[in-house]
């Protein structure tokens, strides 16, 4: 008897749902130049969202790839792309352009911060920031935040003025320091133990895991403030109830034992928690600093 | 390993068919793993040349990224294991992994091969390395600018997949092969194996004695041949046996009737069988000898070494205790067999006979020899009996001188006393002249006397004759010693033996002008050896050389003088032999083995008893006896070596 009761509940529900729930995509943008992969990449977190999101509405989530930050930009402020996972240099970037908010931490590859190290080969004279004027230093491509804007940042906050080479039509002054982009961190070390460079900058995890034989042969001389490994931002217009009901979703997910896999799956993130105030300052700080780094 | 035909034939086929297979899946691997290591050489050289291209930007520039890129680009092959970039110090850039764990380091493998491609012209070098065929390239710029290294491993597996494909595809030919030869080995084996096995079963049953289980085939060729061949091999196999049985009867019948006594032993030297003989010589019965020691009978120690070749005289015991004289032979068996165990056969025969003739024939040699020594005496004493009585017949003339003198003396003498007791009756001139004839009476007396003396010291006739006596007292002396019939060794010397001989027979030498010469070595005289048969010896050695003289002397009116020498010289510390030789009829030399014999003679009135006897005595006194002679009338030489000294407890004689 009750077994009936129970069949024709639901096929009441079923037949009310479409007039109850208002269904809604929520689209997450990334920076790349494979969607595919992109795609793959962000597929256990959608599948993850598009159920635990389905209660407040959005029975649906989207990828947006883009290949720039003015792109992306863009898309965030126009509404086409509503939640945007990156480093803080392009999240910094877009919020810059868009007006974005940043509001989680992503603790990407369990590391929930990070920060720039500059170095130089260990028989080198440079000892200090100020002892790379005139020299040269390696970074790694433009988009990178602690191998580029961390570094290109504290240099300019210690008066230096870093110049591209080859390309860049500043003038070349006592304070100047000539940087190349290496193409990645490898790269970079690769310059500096041979001499092509005078200096370079990797974050300090990269450098901590290098093998002893090679950090045995290089000198930090400069380390740069922790930023978050990664940020989540969330679009203009974006209503405080929907961010908040989605990041409430986020946060949650490392509670959840499908959370934690789908965390681990998503790029082995150890889990997301919100900004704290002192690192929205100390983002805001940087965001300003990027109108004093001229883009690539 | 005994393995039947069948087997042998079926492993042999099994054997060939693996050995054959295996080669030649050998050779077709060997040949199939060249073609694809070329290939992927080939193969790896073209990837190589066109990845090197794209690799000049990036390693002029040392993006490591861009290497990684290139290196992802050839690792997305299947058959590229691994891809390493190094620098121009051969410093490991990338191997296009995250981990990149040689990065900033030495590839240790790569180090002799770098140096050895840095002085090369060919800028690829194929090499193996951890199971892989590895190509280490140097990289360079159009203008020849060195820029570093590529070092590219190619993965063998589809090579060993394609070697273990080959090797599954051979082991199924060989497995359908192997069943075949088994099907064709158990055919072959069916065609040979049934008449080799009655061919077995034939030879089994000869080996085991039933020669009438034998089979006979129809078959002609080798197994049918072999077959009827071993069916008349058992037939005459059977009637050799047949044959065997009754000569084994007859041989044992003649074993039994043997004159001489037979005794088999074992190697043990335990009885085996013994003949009716020696149970007559023993007094015990065959039963009571089998399986006795044969020293239980022939107490004197025979050694295995003995049995090969004995010849000599043993005793034999006897069941009453007594002892038998015989000459024992001896044959050793020898034999590989072990199914036999006689060890030697001993023929043994009875001496006793033979010694009671040999001693009855050295006592008439002795008899003779005593009966020869007597007349020789005889004949001396009447030669020495003959010489007296001239020397008598002389003194006689001698004295005859004074016949005359004692009566005129004497009448004389009474003439004077009666004058001188009547004076009166004659006057002074007749009393003068009686004494003037008195006084020559005397005188003439006087001078009879001195010339009695005289003759008598001139021809010494009483010292002959004195001499004489002597003389036949010795002879006699030496007659009575040398006959005593047995006599045991005594010292004496040499020299005075020889003397004696001769002194025995030195008349008769003379009578027949025959010179001697004695030459005794100053380093020879005491010997230790029974006296009188040696004297006798000598007799006989000089007589016999004398008589030889003489019959040449008449035969050959040869009538020069003839001659006996008698030499001694020491041989060794402890003998010395004694040579008569002389210039007699001597004999031939063929007839050299006879001339110890009994009776044997090269003199017309010779016994032939005198060297036989003369043999026999040195023998016993573990000597020899040689005689030599250049031919007839060539003259004898007799060489006797005797020890100085006889053997201890030899009755001699």
């Amino acid at each position: 008897m009750s077994y009936r009761k129970s069949l024709l509940k639901a096929a009441c529900l079923l037949l009310l749902l479409p007039t109850v729930i208002h269904a809604e995509s929520l689209r997450i943008g990334s920076i790349a130049s494979e969607y595919v992969t992109e795609v793959k990449k962000f597929k256990p977190l959608t599948d993850y969202l598009s159920i635990h999101l389905a209660e407040y509405g959005f029975d649906n989530i989207e990828i947006v790839i883009t290949n720039s930050i003015e792109g992306m930009a863009d898309n965030m402020r126009t509404g086409k792309v509503d939640l945007f996972i990156d480093s803080p240099y392009p999240a910094l970037m877009v919020s810059e352009q868009s007006h974005s908010t940043m509001v989680l931490r992503r603790w990407k590859k369990g590391v929930a911060q990070y920060h720039s190290v500059i170095f130089t080969r260990k028989d080198s004279p440079i000892n200090t920031l100020e002892d790379l004027k005139g020299q040269r230093i390696a970074f790694e491509e433009p988009f990178s935040t602690a191998s580029y804007f961390l570094g290109k940042s504290e240099l300019i906050r210690r008066g230096l003025q870093p110049i591209e080479e080859p390309g860049d039509k500043k003038i070349v002054t006592d304070n100047s320091v000539l940087y190349h982009f290496s193409g990645s961190d490898k790269s970079t070390i690769s310059w500096v133990l041979r001499n092509r460079v005078e200096a370079g900058i990797i974050n300090n995890h990269k450098f901590d895991s290098l093998k002893e034989r090679i950090r045995s042969r290089l000198k930090v001389i400069h380390h740069s403030p922790a930023v978050p490994r990664h940020v989540v931002s969330f679009r203009p217009g974006f209503s405080a109830d929907t961010i908040s009901q989605i990041s409430r979703v986020l946060i949650a997910m490392e509670s959840d034992r499908t959370g934690q896999s789908v965390l681990q799956q998503f790029q082995k993130t150890k889990k997301f928690d919100l900004i704290s105030k002192q690192t929205q300052q100390n983002l805001q700080q940087l965001k300003d600093m990027i109108q004093k780094i001229t883009p690539p | 390993m005994n393995l039947s035909i069948r087997i042998q034939l079926l492993l042999f086929t099994l054997a060939l068919i693996l050995l054959g297979v295996n080669l030649t899946a050998g050779i077709a691997l060997y040949i199939q793993v060249n073609t694809l290591e070329e290939n992927h050489k080939h193969f790896g050289e073209e990837m190589i040349e066109i990845v090197a291209q794209n690799l000049l930007d990036p390693l002029h520039s040392l993006e490591i990224h861009k290497l990684n890129a290139q290196i992802g680009a050839l690792t997305s092959n299947d058959d590229i294991r691994s891809v390493i970039i190094l620098d121009k110090e051969g410093i490991v850039l990338t191997d296009g992994t995250e981990e990149n764990p040689l990065e900033e380091a030495r590839y240790e493998p790569l180090t002799p091969i770098i140096q050895q491609l840095a002085s090369s012209a060919d800028p690829f070098l194929f090499w193996d390395h951890d199971n892989s065929i590895a190509i280490t390239h140097r990289i360079e710029t159009p203008f020849k600018e060195f820029l570093g290294y590529l070092h590219v491993e190619l993965d063998r597996e589809d090579i060993d997949e394609a070697v273990e494909q080959m090797v599954i595809e051979f082991l199924q030919i060989e497995g359908i092969l192997i069943l075949f030869s088994i099907a064709a080995a158990l055919l072959l084996s069916s065609y040979f194996h049934r008449p080799l096995r009655q061919a077995v079963a034939t030879a089994n049953a000869i080996a085991s004695g039933h020669y009438q289980t034998t089979y006979t085939t129809e078959r002609r060729d080798e197994f049918g041949m072999l077959n009827n061949a071993l069916h008349q091999m058992s037939s005459n196999i059977q009637h050799t046996i047949s044959e065997l049985h009754e000569t084994q009867q007859e041989m044992e019948e003649i074993f039994r009737s043997m004159v001489d006594g037979v005794i088999v032993i074992d190697h043990q030297g335990s009885i085996l069988k013994v003949n009716r003989k020696i149970e007559a010589l023993t007094q015990l019965q065959s039963h009571e000898l089998v399986g006795e020691p044969l020293n239980s009978i022939i107490p004197e120690t025979i050694t295995t070494n003995d049995l090969s070749n004995i010849d000599r005289q043993h005793t034999l015991m006897t069941a009453s205790g007594g002892e038998l004289t015989v000459q024992i032979n001896s044959a050793k068996i020898q034999t590989t067999s072990s199914a036999t165990s006689v060890s030697a056969v001993l023929v043994v025969h009875d001496m006793s006979e033979q010694i009671r003739a040999e001693r009855q024939e050295q006592y008439a040699a002795f008899q003779a020899g005593i009966a020869e020594m007597g007349a020789s005496v005889l004949h001396n004493i009447g030669n020495v009996i003959t010489g007296m009585v001239g020397n008598l017949m002389k003194s006689r003339q001698i004295l005859r001188i004074t016949d005359k003198l004692p009566n005129k003396m004497t009448s004389y003498a009474n003439e004077s006393i009666a004058m001188a007791e009547n004076p009166a009756e004659g006057s002074v001139e007749e009393i003068t002249d009686r004494l003037q004839e008195s006084s020559q009476v005397l005188i003439k007396t006087a001078e009879a006397m001195v010339k009695i003396n005289t003759m008598t010291q001139e021809s010494g006739t009483l010292d002959k004759l004195n001499h004489g006596i002597q003389h036949i007292s010795d002879i006699i002396s030496i007659q009575q010693s040398a006959s005593r019939p047995v006599i045991h060794a005594s010292n004496f010397s040499l020299r005075s033996m020889v003397d004696d001989t001769l002194s025995l027979i030195e008349d008769r030498l003379n009578k027949y002008q025959i010179e001697k010469e004695i030459h005794l070595s100053p380093e020879l005289d005491l010997v230790t050896l029974p006296r009188n048969p040696l004297i006798q010896l000598m007799l006989n050695l000089i007589k016999n050389s004398m008589e030889a003289i003489t019959e040449k002397i008449v035969n050959d009116e040869d009538h020069s003088d003839g001659f006996i020498r008698i030499t001694t010289v020491p041989r060794g510390s402890d003998y010395f032999t004694i040579v008569v030789e002389d210039s007699g009829c001597g004999f031939e030399p063929e007839k050299i083995e006879s001339i110890f014999q009994t009776g044997y003679t090269t003199k017309s009135e010779g016994s032939g008893y005198g060297l036989h006897s003369a043999a026999n005595f040195v023998h016993q006194l573990g000597g020899e006896i040689t005689a030599e002679s250049r031919g007839t009338h060539q003259g004898m030489k007799m060489t006797v070596l005797l020890p100085l000294k006889a053997p201890a407890k030899k009755k001699i004689g």
